[in-house]
C-alpha cells in the first residue's frame, strides 16, 4: 500500500464521516485495501497444501466397510484413513501433540478403537467409513508410576488391559469396550519370571527367564481363566552358547502368536504349546509376520541388504516352502531398516495370493506394495518432520546462458567483442534449429528439461532437511518430489543450511550444504549436495573431528563463485572449506549465543596469511549478571536476502525520519524468573559484531513464545502475558532521526558508530494463538511489509506492518493521518480474508519460510508442520504483474479494430475531401 | 552494644536498596597492553554509588610509549583491542564481560572512548560495551611528559520497561465518541464547497466532458 493509495482511502473515507465514527472505517477500509484475498477460481492455482500423518506406529487394513482403506496411527498423536489405492488421506484426526494425546492402541475391526493419552487413558471408539467419533470413555489407574509399562489389546469386544510388575505378578483387567464398564476385579497373576525383556502377542505373554545356561522361556496367555504356563528350556529352540538374549514379536499383528529369538528362530504359540518354524529368520534384520493364505498361514519376510536391496520372501507355515508369487527382490528399491507394517492377503479365483503390504523405513516414507513387489504408492511421512528449509534458484537454460557469458565478458577491443557477438549469434542460430530438428524428443523428456528458470523466477526448487535425516528437494509450484536422500547419521536436532553457490553461475552447478551433528558422536557432519537434482557435491558427507560451536558462510565468494563454509569448533579453532577459501576470511564475525545460560558471545575471524583464526571480541549475559535460571529463547536476524532500498520514512511535513539499518543486529529473546515479578522476557537488540546493545526493553510478569520477527529497522516479538492471560505482540522500530549520521551511500560499520538508535516501542494484543512468525521478504524490500502468523488454529493470516507498527498514534493529528499512520487500536484484527490459506487448515506449523521471487511484488511462502502449505503473497498487490484474467485477446482485438478503423477512416476522410474540392 | 547496632544499621539500609532496584556498581576495566605477561592488567576503575543516580567516577591510568607502542602493533594488523570488564554490584559476583573497538580507531580518535553498560530493571548488567567516536578528523594521541591521557565517557543505560497494550486510554477514547454522539452531530461548520467538494467536481467534470462531445454544428459546406 502506497502512499498515493492511502492517501486517496483518507480522503473517501471523509465522505462517510458523519455516518459513523472515524475508527471503525479506517479499520474497515484499511482491511479491504491492504488484505489479499484470492477468487474462487484462483484456489489451488498458486498454492498447494500436502496432508501427512508422521511416522506410522500402527496400521491396519480396513476390511470390513465397502471403500477398502488403510487406518494408520502414529508418533505425531495422529488417527487417519488412507485411501487405498493413492494413498491419500481421506480422513484425520491430530491430537494434542503433548503425552495426552500419544496413540497406544489401535484396533479395527467393523469400528476403529483407540487408547490414547497417559493416564488418565481415553478410550474411544470411531466410524471407519467418516472418520466420526461414536463413543468415549476414560480410564485412570491408580498406579501412576507403572502406568508406561501398561499394554492394550482388543480381544472379544473387550479391552484388554495389562500391567507388568517385574518378577512379581501381571495384572490383567478387562473392560467392556463400548462402555468402560470393568467386568469383575482386576486378576493378579502372579509371575516372578517376567523381566523387562518380555513380549507381548496378544493374548501371550512371553518371557526367557532363568539363570545363564539354564534359560527357560514361558508364556502365559494372560485372558484365560485357569493359568497355564508353557515352560520350556530355551535350549530346544537356540543353541544357548551364542544366544544374547534378545527377543522380540512378530510384526504387523500376525495371525498367530509368535516371536522371534535373537533374530534367528521364530516359534509361534499354537494350541497352548510352541512351535519352532522349520523356516529360518532369513536376515538379521528381517522383519517377519504371519498372514493366512489361501492353503494354511505364510510367514512373510522383509528386509533391505545393503548390496541387494529391498527384500521379500513368503514361506508356507506347514510345510516350509517358499511361495513364489510373493517373492521380491529389488535391487533399485532403498527401504532402510524395512518393516512390515501391515498386511492383507485375499485369494483370487486361481488360487493366486493377492497380497497388500504396507512396509515402513527407517526414513518414516511407507510404502504400499502388491505381491511380486510393486509399489503401488509411497509416502514420505517425513516431511511431517521437517526442520530446515531452503528456497534455491534454479539454472538458466542453455540459450540464456550463452547469452549471459557472451555480456558477461567485459574486457576485450571492439573488434574482439564483436566477433564474440558473432560467435555467440552463430551459436544462437545453431541451438534455435538443432531445437527444431529435435522438438518431438524434447516434448517428451520435458519433465526433467524444465527445471530452468522461469521469467519472474517464480520457479524454485525447496530443500527440506527433516528430523529423521531424509534430505528431500521438492518443486515449489507443484509440490512434487524431484529427489530425495536418507542420510541416517545426520541428527537434524540444530541444522543449519547454506546455499553456497546458486546456479545464477554457469558452467557452474548449485552448491548447497548441511551443516548439522552426528548422530551418534555429536561431532559436526557437513553434507554438500547439488540442490537441482540432489547429488553428492564437493565435501559430500563429511563428518568432522569434532564438536561445532557455530558456522557461517564467506561473504566473498571464490574464483569458481563458490562461497567457502567456515566452521567454530569448540575449542575456537576455525575450520575453512574448501581450505582454498581461507584466504578469502577477511572482515568476518560470528557469535555463539548459549541457549540455556543466555551468554553470547562474538569472535572475529581473521586470516593472517598462514590460516584462519577467530578471536573472542566480545561477550554478553542477556540473563544479566548473577541471575540464574535466564534462557534465549529465539534471536532473530535479518534475512540474508534482504536488501533495503529506502533508507527512511517520508513524514507529512515533506521530511524524512532515517532508519537505524545496522545488518548485524540481532534480537534475543529471553525469559527467566524474577523475585519480584515472577517471570519476566527481555527483548535485547544486540550488534553482533561489535556486541553493542542498540535497543532493550523487559516485561514484566510475562513468558516469552519462540516467535520473534526482524526486517529491516522493524522488530516484533510474541510473549505470553501472565497478568492479563493474553497473547500479545510487542513491535518496535529503531530509527536514526531526522538526520543521517552517515552520509548517503556510505556502508555501515558496527565499529564506527557509537550512537545508539532512537526506538518506538508499542504492543498489541493478539486474540489468537501462535506457532510461527515469519516477516515477508521482496526482491528489494520497497513493497510494504506484512508479518505473516501461523496460528494454532490452522490458519496462516498476514498482518500489514501497518497494523503493527509501533508509531500508531491514539488521537492521529491531521499531518499523522496524512502521512498513513492508522489510529492505536489496541487488539489487533484477525479478519477471516487475510488467512493464506482459506479454508485448508495446515495443522501444527512449526515454521514459516520466505523468500523473494524475481518480481518486486511477490514473496513466496512456504509453512511446515504436520502439513506442509506453498504459496505467494503480494503485500502491495500484484503492481508489476498483470491480472492473472487478462484478456489478451480482447485488447488485440481492441487494438487492431482500432488500427484499422483508423486506417479506413483517413482514407475515406481523404475521398470526402477531393470530393468536396470538386464541388 | 550501640556499637554493635551502629553495625548493623548499614547493612540493612543496603539490603532495602537492594529491592528498590538501587546499589552500588562497580567496574573493573583490564586490558592486555603493556601486561608483562599476563592476559589482562588494569586499566582503570568505573565506580557508582547509585545506580539510579547514574553518576560515575572513573578513574583511568595514562598510557606510557610501551602501551602507544603495543597499540601500534595492533593498529598495523588492524586488529582488535580487546577490554576485559569484570563488574560488582551489590547482590551479585563479579561478572565477566568483553568487549573490542579497532585499535586503529582507538588511536586515530586520540584514544577517545564511550563506555555504555547495559543495567535491567533489577540492577544487574547484561552488557558492558566500549565504542570508539565515529568523528571525521584523526587526533593523535598528545602526550605530556610521555603520559596518554585516556578519555572515557561512561553511559549507564536501562533496560526500560517495554509497553504493554493500552486498552484503559482506548476505551476512555470511544467512550467520549460515543458520549460526543450522543449529545448530538458534532458541528460541522466548513463551508459548503469544502464539504461537498466531492459530488460537485465529479458532476462539473460530467457536465465539461457532455458539453465537449457535442460541438458546434460544421459550418455548411459551400
Amino acid at each position: 500500500m502506497g502512499l498515493l493509495s492511502s492517501y486517496l482511502k483518507l480522503n473517501f473515507l471523509g465522505l462517510f464521516k458523519f455516518l459513523n465514527s472515524m475508527n471503525w472505517f479506517i479499520v474497515f477500509f484499511s482491511l479491504i485495501n491492504l488484505s489479499m484475498c484470492i477468487y474462487e477460481d484462483q484456489i489451488g492455482k498458486f498454492d498447494w497444501r500436502q496432508t501427512y500423518v508422521g511416522r506410522i506406529k500402527f496400521a491396519q487394513f480396513d476390511t470390513v466397510s465397502t471403500a477398502k482403506k488403510l487406518i494408520v496411527a502414529t508418533e505425531e498423536n495422529v488417527l487417519a484413513a488412507l485411501h487405498l489405492k493413492t494413498g491419500q488421506v481421506v480422513w484425520r484426526h491430530v491430537f494434542e501433540s503433548a503425552s495426552t494425546g500419544n496413540i497406544q492402541l489401535l484396533h479395527v475391526s467393523d469400528k476403529i478403537v483407540t487408547v490414547s493419552g497417559s493416564n488418565p487413558y481415553l478410550v474411544r471408539g470411531w466410524d471407519s467409513g467418516t472418520g466420526v467419533l461414536l463413543w468415549e470413555w476414560s480410564l485412570t489407574l491408580q498406579d501412576n508410576d507403572r502406568a508406561d509399562f501398561s499394554e492394550w489389546w482388543v480381544q472379544q469386544g473387550l479391552l484388554v488391559h495389562m500391567l507388568p510388575a517385574f518378577n512379581s505378578h501381571i495384572e490383567v483387567t478387562m473392560y467392556n469396550l463400548l462402555t468402560g464398564h470393568n467386568r469383575g476385579a482386576t486378576s493378579k497373576l502372579p509371575a516372578p519370571w517376567v523381566n523387562e525383556g518380555c513380549v507381548l502377542t496378544p493374548p501371550f505373554y512371553s518371557c526367557i527367564s532363568g539363570n545363564v545356561g539354564a534359560q527357560r522361556l514361558l508364556s502365559l496367555d494372560v485372558t484365560s481363566n485357569v493359568v497355564q504356563i508353557i515352560s520350556k528350556p530355551l535350549f530346544d529352540y537356540i543353541s544357548l552358547d551364542i544366544f544374547e538374549g534378545n527377543l522380540r514379536p512378530l510384526d504387523a499383528n500376525s495371525a498367530v502368536p509368535g516371536f522371534i529369538i535373537d533374530d534367528k528362530k521364530i516359534v509361534l504359540i499354537k494350541n497352548n504349546d510352541f512351535e519352532l518354524l522349520s523356516v529360518n529368520v532369513a536376515d538379521a534384520s528381517a522383519s517377519a509376520s504371519i498372514i493366512d493364505g489361501s492353503n494354511g498361514a505364510l510367514l512373510l519376510q522383509a528386509w533391505t541388504d545393503n548390496t541387494l536391496g529391498f527384500s521379500l520372501v513368503a514361506h508356507n507355515v506347514n510345510t516350509g516352502q517358499e511361495v513364489s508369487e510373493l517373492k521380491c527382490s529389488d535391487r533399485n528399491l532403498r527401504i532402510p531398516e524395512a518393516e512390515i507394517a501391515a498386511v492383507m492377503c485375499t485369494k483370487t479365483a486361481k488360487e493366486q495370493h493377492a497380497c497388500r503390504i504396507l512396509v515402513n523405513g527407517a526414513d518414516d516414507a511407507i510404502h504400499l506394495m502388491q505381491q511380486g513387489g510393486r509399489v503401488l504408492w509411497t509416502r514420505e511421512e517425513a516431511l511431517a518432520n521437517v526442520v530446515a528449509a531452503e528456497f534455491v534458484d534454479l539454472p538458466v537454460s542453455e540459450t540464456e546462458a550463452a547469452i549471459e557469458s557472451e555480456f558477461d565478458q567485459k574486457e576485450g577491443s571492439i573488434w574482439a567483442a564483436f566477433s564474440r557477438r558473432l560467435q555467440t549469434q552463430f551459436q544462437q542460430l545453431q541451438t534455435l534449429l538443432h531445437s527444431f530438428q529435435h522438438r518431438d524428443r524434447t516434448v517428451e523428456n520435458s519433465s526433467s528439461n524444465n527445471l530452468v528458470r522461469d521469467y519472474f523466477n517464480l520457479h524454485k526448487i525447496l530443500v527440506l532437511v527433516t528430523d529423521v535425516g531424509k534430505i528431500i528437494g521438492m518443486d515449489n509450484l507443484s509440490g512434487e518430489i524431484l529427489w530425495r536422500r536418507y542420510e541416517p547419521s545426520l541428527d537434524a536436532e540444530s541444522v543449519a543450511v547454506f546455499t553456497r553457490r546458486t546456479a545464477w553461475h554457469p558452467p557452474y552447478d548449485a552448491y548447497l550444504t548441511i551443516v548439522g551433528k552426528h548422530e551418534e558422536t555429536g561431532n559436526g557432519l557437513v553434507i554438500s549436495l547439488n540442490p537441482i537434482n540432489g547429488e553428492l557435491v564437493g565435501e559430500r558427507v563429511l563428518e568432522l573431528d569434532a564438536r561445532l560451536l557455530q558456522c557461517a558462510m564467506l561473504h566473498r565468494a571464490d574464483e569458481e563463485k563458490l562461497h567457502g563454509l567456515a566452521v567454530l569448533y569448540e575449542d575456537e579453532s576455525i575450520q575453512v572449506f574448501p581450505v582454498s577459501s581461507e584466504r578469502l576470511v577477511e572482515d568476518m564475525y560470528i557469535y555463539v549465543a548459549d541457549r540455556e545460560t543466555a551468554k553470547v558471545q562474538g569472535y572475529a575471524l581473521k586470516y593472517d596469511g598462514k590460516s584462519a583464526s577467530a578471536q573472542k571480541i566480545w561477550s554478553v549475559a542477556l540473563g544479566g549478571a548473577g541471575s540464574a535460571g535466564h534462557r534465549i529463547v529465539a534471536a532473530a536476524a535479518r534475512s540474508r536476502l534482504e536488501r533495503t532500498h529506502s533508507p527512511g520514512r517520508a513524514l507529512a511535513d515533506r521530511s524524512v525520519l532515517y532508519k537505524y539499518t545496522n545488518p548485524n543486529l540481532v534480537l534475543f529473546l529471553t525469559e527467566g524468573p524474577d523475585p519480584v515479578h515472577k517471570e519476566v522476557v527481555r527483548a535485547v537488540a544486540v550488534d553482533v559484531a561489535s556486541g553493542a546493545v542498540a535497543a532493550a526493553a523487559a516485561h514484566r510478569r510475562a513468558r516469552a513464545l519462540p516467535l520473534a520477527v526482524h526486517a529491516d529497522n522493524c522488530l516484533a516479538y510474541l510473549y505470553r502475558s501472565d497478568k492479563h492471560r493474553r497473547l500479545e505482540i510487542a513491535t518496535m522500530e529503531l530509527y536514526e532521526g531526522k538526520e543521517r549520521w552517515l552520509p548517503a551511500g556510505a556502508a555501515f560499520s558496527s565499529f564506527a558508530s557509537e550512537r545508539a538508535p532512537a526506538v518506538q516501542r508499542q504492543a498489541y494484543i493478539l486474540p489468537a494463538g501462535a506457532t510461527a512468525a515469519a516477516p515477508t521478504v521482496t526482491e528489494r524490500s520497497l513493497t510494504d511489509r506484512h508479518v505473516l502468523l501461523a496460528l494454532t488454529t490452522g490458519a496462516i493470516v498476514e498482518i500489514p506492518w501497518a497494523f503493527l507498527d509501533p508509531r500508531r498514534p491514539a488521537m492521529p493529528t491531521a499531518e499523522q493521518r496524512e502521512e498513513g499512520l492508522l489510529p492505536y487500536a489496541p487488539e489487533l484484527p484477525l479478519p477471516a480474508d487475510a488467512v493464506l490459506n482459506y479454508n485448508r487448515t495446515v495443522h501444527r506449523v512449526r515454521a514459516l519460510y520466505t523468500h523473494p521471487a524475481g518480481i518486486e511484488s511477490t514473496s513466496l511462502v512456504l509453512a511446515t508442520g504436520l502439513d506442509l502449505f506453498y504459496t505467494r503473497v503480494a503485500p502491495s498487490k500484484t503492481f508489476d504483474l498483470l491480472k492473472d484474467d487478462f484478456d489478451y485477446h480482447l485488447i488485440t482485438i481492441v487494438l487492431v479494430a482500432l488500427i484499422a478503423a483508423s486506417y479506413s477512416t483517413k482514407y475515406f476522410a481523404s475521398r470526402k475531401m477531393l470530393k468536396m474540392a470538386w464541388k | 552494644m550501640k556499637q554493635h547496632l551502629a553495625f548493623i544499621t548499614p547493612l540493612f539500609f543496603q539490603f532495602v536498596i537492594g529491592i528498590d532496584y538501587d546499589g552500588w556498581l562497580n567496574v573493573k576495566i583490564q586490558h592486555s597492553l603493556n601486561c608483562n605477561g599476563e592476559k589482562y592488567c588494569t586499566r582503570g576503575n568505573i565506580s557508582l554509588k547509585s545506580i539510579r543516580a547514574g553518576t560515575s567516577i572513573i578513574e583511568q591510568i595514562n598510557f606510557n610509549e610501551k602501551h602507544i607502542d603495543e597499540l601500534k602493533e595492533l593498529a598495523d594488523i588492524d586488529g582488535f583491542y580487546t577490554i576485559r570488564s569484570l563488574v560488582t554490584a551489590a547482590d551479585s559476583t563479579e561478572t565477566e564481560f568483553l568487549s573490542s573497538v579497532k585499535a586503529k580507531a582507538f588511536m586515530d580518535n586520540g584514544l577517545s572512548d564511550v563506555i555504555n553498560a547495559w543495567v535491567l530493571p533489577n540492577g544487574a548488567v547484561i552488557a558492558v560495551s566500549f565504542q570508539v567516536n565515529n568523528s571525521s578528523q584523526s587526533r593523535i594521541p598528545r602526550s605530556v611528559n610521555n603520559d596518554y591521557k585516556i578519555t572515557s565517557n561512561f553511559y549507564l543505560r536501562h533496560v526500560e520497561p517495554a509497553a504493554v497494550p493500552d486498552t484503559a486510554s482506548y476505551i476512555q477514547k470511544l467512550e467520549r465518541e460515543r458520549e460526543a454522539r450522543e449529545k448530538g452531530e458534532l458541528k460541522d461548520n466548513r463551508s459548503f464547497l469544502a464539504k461537498y467538494w466531492m459530488y460537485i467536481v465529479p458532476i462539473a467534470i460530467f457536465v465539461m466532458i457532455s458539453g465537449s462531445t457535442n460541438p458546434e454544428p460544421a459550418q455548411p459546406a459551400r
